[in-house]
């Protein structure tokens, strides 16, 4: 039998989960004028997507490039505004990562020290009651934030918490409706030609080309499975979790819960409909391990999402690194697919920092988890080393290119964790702690009744749907 | 890991610029410690004292001390500085501005300089500058304040200083005399050290006074007398990718209306930077004794004045580099004595200020902390490479082959950071670019294409723009054109904000 005719694109995807579609919907939306196929393959698809998905804030303005509206989500993906995550690590100790402002900087210092000193001088104040956001997530309260900035109402941010499968349907049928094509049959593999990829295989026999092609197969990575892997260390927590869904009733909205178990920890979601549990417990098998593609960019293919890295479930940070992914794959759009070697190189740089500067973060909320329980932890990296000895040291924050958790939520998880500077920054010095205790209760103040203003969150979201079904916009409640 | 006395008494060792800014940024910033601080400075010792091109971030320096910009301005003689011009780099009878600002905006992701390529392939786009407020106010001798509202034209860009680096440090004698720092007048001629720590004890001065204290700031200059000669500072000689080591400096007489940029024009062997200052052009020659003489550069440079010189020419030696450590024990290093990176970019007083910045954050409030210093020290080895790449590219990114200068840069094997830099440039027009890196990506692109760095493939969405994107980028042209006709002249804006009173 001789082969079916090859169909011909400019750029093809292979699988059939959020990481797939969402590419090609991007990618479409980047170059309307260009053949954008996909097609699934038998190792993908939507049930080995996480259940729920967490977007941070970056994550609106590529909803914006996809043409995809936030009421959308809120609609159609049963989606809720997300302030952070209330850790709670057992012994009565619990406190709030989120992505926004804590406090104030002063005299060149950053906030932290003040607390530190308000701390040292008895102030019964927790860190994280010096933020608005972390007063909303605890009450179940939302708005959105203030476009001045000088508004205490600006100094939050959000993300989202997204329903996995409904989001997946609706990136796929706006993807279709854009001009995405897909194909009939699924992709068996990819056939090699100097090494580049220079057709697929379809399971029916027929086979297609395309100038490059976007691996989202999942850890299958059916287009190039050889590709070799780079280990970023152990990753302690199992991904085999276990998921409970309940009925949302009027519970919490804005936060997401992280409690510490023996031997690991279950996290909840909140979607408006219902509530995610997921229990993660700890594993030691070098299956465990946290890795990447040594180089995801390789030739005419570039391998996305879980078809690029395995990384902890801590922080759910499947979405956030799609998006850093994405992000840098618009900026280094290939010009031509043939000869492209500066941006694969350029990309894999950016992308494998990411991965690992995101790997730090999880492994230091891992080697909190695996101390309590007994076992022992994995060395930081060099980078996490001296992030951790500065700021034990004397609260200095040493930033790195390529993160993806901000410098806040740093400082919100080495401080809930534990990680005490031993000195605080001279610059945090020249006002007398009076002064330093009245400006920050004032704050105290300030925080508390704005929040008792706001609306509960599935309020707020109610207002939304209801301005938009009767004036076709949204305002500010 | 903690070693030596509380720190009490900090011992700054030499005046001039980045003495006494490190006494202005410790006596303001830390005056919550106590700290008592000394300067010994001998009137005897000549300052350096050419570094008059500054960098914007000096303003905010300037600003958290809560100086005067008026004053400051009027005392120092200063004018306001929106870029660098480049002449004859790239080739003979090239020109560019390297602005503190940026070029169009970009659209829908897509970097401007990319639609602007495009645009020029086919014929609709004109030179880059004219995209830049900054760069088109510089060419018509205009100067405005950026705008604080982010949609107005007039926030595109910042602006720097052109000043009296004399005066600057005298200005900021007063403000640190002002708040408790003690000047001592004296020659160091000796330096006693703990015999078990190695930290320096106290210092000896000509006079027989000895100094004690618990921190020595060296700001020594090229002698690097604390940090080389006596703590052992390895010196990191760069002179293979930055060859020029010596400057001849001479004043002369304004014949013109003063502009609010710095010019730097290539020479035969290095370079020559014209500054215009209220009162005079600051003039000088940075060249490579290995390719021309002291006495042709020295008549290149007289050959090439607007006016008579105000008097002798100053030779100054120097060789490019820094020291492998910058804070050793108790003794840090800030300015000419941490290392040195020639003129060309305004980086001598910005790399003065990342010092007493990273030095005021690590402060050794209690005693001295070898994670304090490892920290200093790897924050200001990033800064020194950084600005060693971005200077390298002028030199290197030339197709100037009239002299054996000019064909040893062009060809010389430059940083491998620099190399992946340029290659992606060239390549796909992309910019490296990174969180703590001085120069950011307009700087870049600046230097770039104004010396012929032309990327051979674009952003490929720019061929799908449609018309509506070209007008919108027509339409920002012709907006800088109108916003320029109402703007003052720069001497205009001088005479009524901060006029010297000195005669031109």
């Amino acid at each position: 039998m001789s082969p079916l005719p090859a169909s011909q694109f400019d750029l093809f995807v292979v699988g059939d989960g959020v990481a797939a579609w969402m590419a090609a919907l991007l990618m479409k939306r980047l170059q309307p004028g260009r053949a954008i196929g996909i097609a699934a393959c038998d190792a993908a698809g939507p049930g080995r997507d996480d259940p729920v998905l967490v977007a941070r804030p970056g994550f609106r303005a590529l909803m914006a490039r996809l043409g995809i509206s936030e009421i959308d989500l809120l609609e159609q993906c049963d989606a809720t505004f997300l302030l952070g995550t209330e850790h709670h690590l057992g012994g009565g100790g619990a406190f709030f990562q989120g992505c926004g402002a804590y406090g104030a900087p002063a005299n060149g210092a950053a906030f932290h020290h003040y607390f530190l000193r308000l701390r040292t001088a008895g102030a019964p104040y927790p860190y994280d009651t010096f933020s608005l956001g972390a007063a909303m997530a605890s009450q179940g309260k939302f708005i959105h934030p203030a476009d001045n900035p000088r508004a205490l109402e600006s100094s939050f941010d959000y993300g989202h918490v997204i329903e996995t499968a409904r989001f997946r349907d609706l990136l796929s049928q706006t993807a279709l409706s854009a001009g995405v094509v897909r194909t009939g049959a699924p992709v068996s593999e990819a056939i090699f030609t100097e090494g580049r990829i220079g057709s697929l295989q379809l399971e029916d026999g027929g086979h297609l080309e395309a100038g490059f092609y976007l691996d989202c197969s999942g850890p299958a990575r059916t287009l190039w499975p050889d590709n070799p892997i780079q280990v970023l260390g152990p990753a302690l927590l199992s991904q085999t979790a276990r998921v409970d869904r309940a009925e949302q009733g009027s519970g919490n909205l804005s936060r997401a819960l992280s409690t510490a178990g023996p031997s690991g920890w279950t996290s909840e979601l909140a979607l408006q409909s219902a509530r995610v549990c997921q229990t993660f417990e700890l594993a030691d098998s070098e299956e465990a391990n946290a890795h990447h593609l040594a180089a995801p960019w390789a030739g005419n293919c570039l391998a996305l999402g879980r078809a690029a890295h395995r990384l902890s479930p801590v922080h759910t940070p499947f979405l956030a690194l799609l998006e850093r992914e994405l992000d840098l794959l618009s900026a280094l759009l290939p010009a031509e697919p043939g000869a492209c070697e500066v941006e694969a190189r350029e990309y894999n740089r950016r992308i494998n920092e990411t991965y690992a500067r995101v790997h730090d973060f999880q492994t230091l909320f891992e080697i909190a988890i695996a101390t309590r329980a007994g076992k022992s932890a994995s060395a930081p990296s060099a980078p996490l080393a001296r992030k951790l000895e500065q700021f034990r040291s004397r609260g200095r924050m040493v930033m790195y290119d390529e993160e993806v958790f901000s410098e806040s939520e740093w400082t919100a998880a080495l401080i809930g964790l534990g990680h005490l500077p031993e000195r605080t920054s001279p610059l945090a010095s020249a006002a007398p702690i009076a002064a330093v205790r009245a400006n920050y209760e004032k704050l105290l103040h300030k925080i508390g009744q704005s929040t008792a203003r706001m609306p509960d969150q599935l309020a707020y979201i109610a207002h939304m749907q209801k301005m938009m079904r009767e004036s076709g916009g949204v305002d500010a409640v | 890991m903690e070693s030596g006395s509380t720190t009490r008494r900090v011992i700054i060792a030499g005046g001039g610029t980045a003495g006494w800014m490190t006494a202005a940024g410790l006596s303001h910033q830390l005056r919550g410690l106590g700290l008592e601080i000394l300067l010994v400075e001998s009137e005897q010792i000549g300052t350096v004292g050419v570094g008059e091109a500054t960098l914007p971030h000096m303003r905010f320096f300037n600003q958290s001390l809560g100086l005067d910009e008026r004053e400051l301005m009027a005392f120092t003689r200063a004018t306001f500085k929106l870029g660098i011009e480049f002449c004859d780099w790239g080739r003979i009878g090239d020109a560019y501005i390297h602005p503190f600002g940026d070029y169009g905006e970009d659209h829908e992701g897509i970097a401007f300089h990319h639609i602007w390529q495009h645009m020029q392939a086919t014929g609709q786009a004109g030179r880059i500058d004219s995209y830049s407020l900054p760069c088109m106010m510089s060419e018509a001798g205009k100067f405005a304040f950026p705008s604080s509202r982010p949609d107005d034209l007039l926030a595109t860009y910042s602006y720097a200083y052109q000043l009296d680096a004399g005066r600057y440090a005298q200005f900021l004698r007063r403000f640190s005399e002002r708040n408790g720092v003690r000047r001592i007048e004296g020659r160091i001629v000796d330096v006693a050290q703990d015999p078990e720590t190695g930290f320096i004890r106290e210092l000896k001065l000509e006079s027989g006074e000895t100094v004690a204290g618990d921190l020595f700031i060296d700001c020594t200059g090229f002698r690097a007398l604390l940090i080389g000669e006596t703590m052992g500072a390895r010196f990191m000689d760069w002179s293979d990718v930055l060859p020029c080591d010596r400057a001849i400096a001479v004043a002369c007489q304004s014949t013109a209306p003063s502009v609010a940029y710095t010019r730097a024009t290539a020479r035969k062997a290095g370079w020559q930077w014209r500054i215009p200052l209220q009162h005079r052009i600051g003039n000088g020659h940075v060249y490579a004794s290995a390719f021309v003489s002291d006495e042709e550069a020295g008549d290149i440079l007289l050959g090439n004045l607007e006016s008579a010189p105000n008097g002798e020419p100053k030779l100054l030696r120097f060789k490019a580099g820094q020291r492998d450590r910058q804070w050793i024990g108790n003794c840090v290093a800030v300015g000419l004595s941490s290392g040195f990176l020639e003129p060309l970019e305004s980086t001598s007083i910005y790399l003065i200020q990342a010092a007493i910045t990273a030095l005021i954050e690590v402060f050794p409030a209690g005693t001295v902390d070898a994670r304090d210093i490892a920290e200093f020290n790897r924050v200001m080895d990033l800064e020194y490479e950084r600005v060693r790449d971005f200077l390298i590219l002028h030199y290197h990114a030339t197709e100037r082959d009239d002299s054996a200068f000019w064909d040893y840069v062009r060809t010389m094997k430059i940083p491998d950071s620099l190399a992946y830099k340029m290659e992606l440039f060239r390549e796909r027009g992309i910019v490296v670019t990174y969180k703590d890196g001085l120069f950011l990506h307009p700087s870049w692109v600046a230097v770039y294409l104004g010396q012929r760095v032309v990327p051979e493939r674009c952003d490929p969405r720019v061929v799908e723009l449609g018309d509506e994107v070209w007008g919108k980028y027509a339409a920002l042209k012709d907006e800088i054109q109108t916003r320029m006709t109402g703007l003052q002249s720069h001497q205009e804006v001088i005479d009524a904000y901060c006029p010297s009173g000195e005669e031109a």
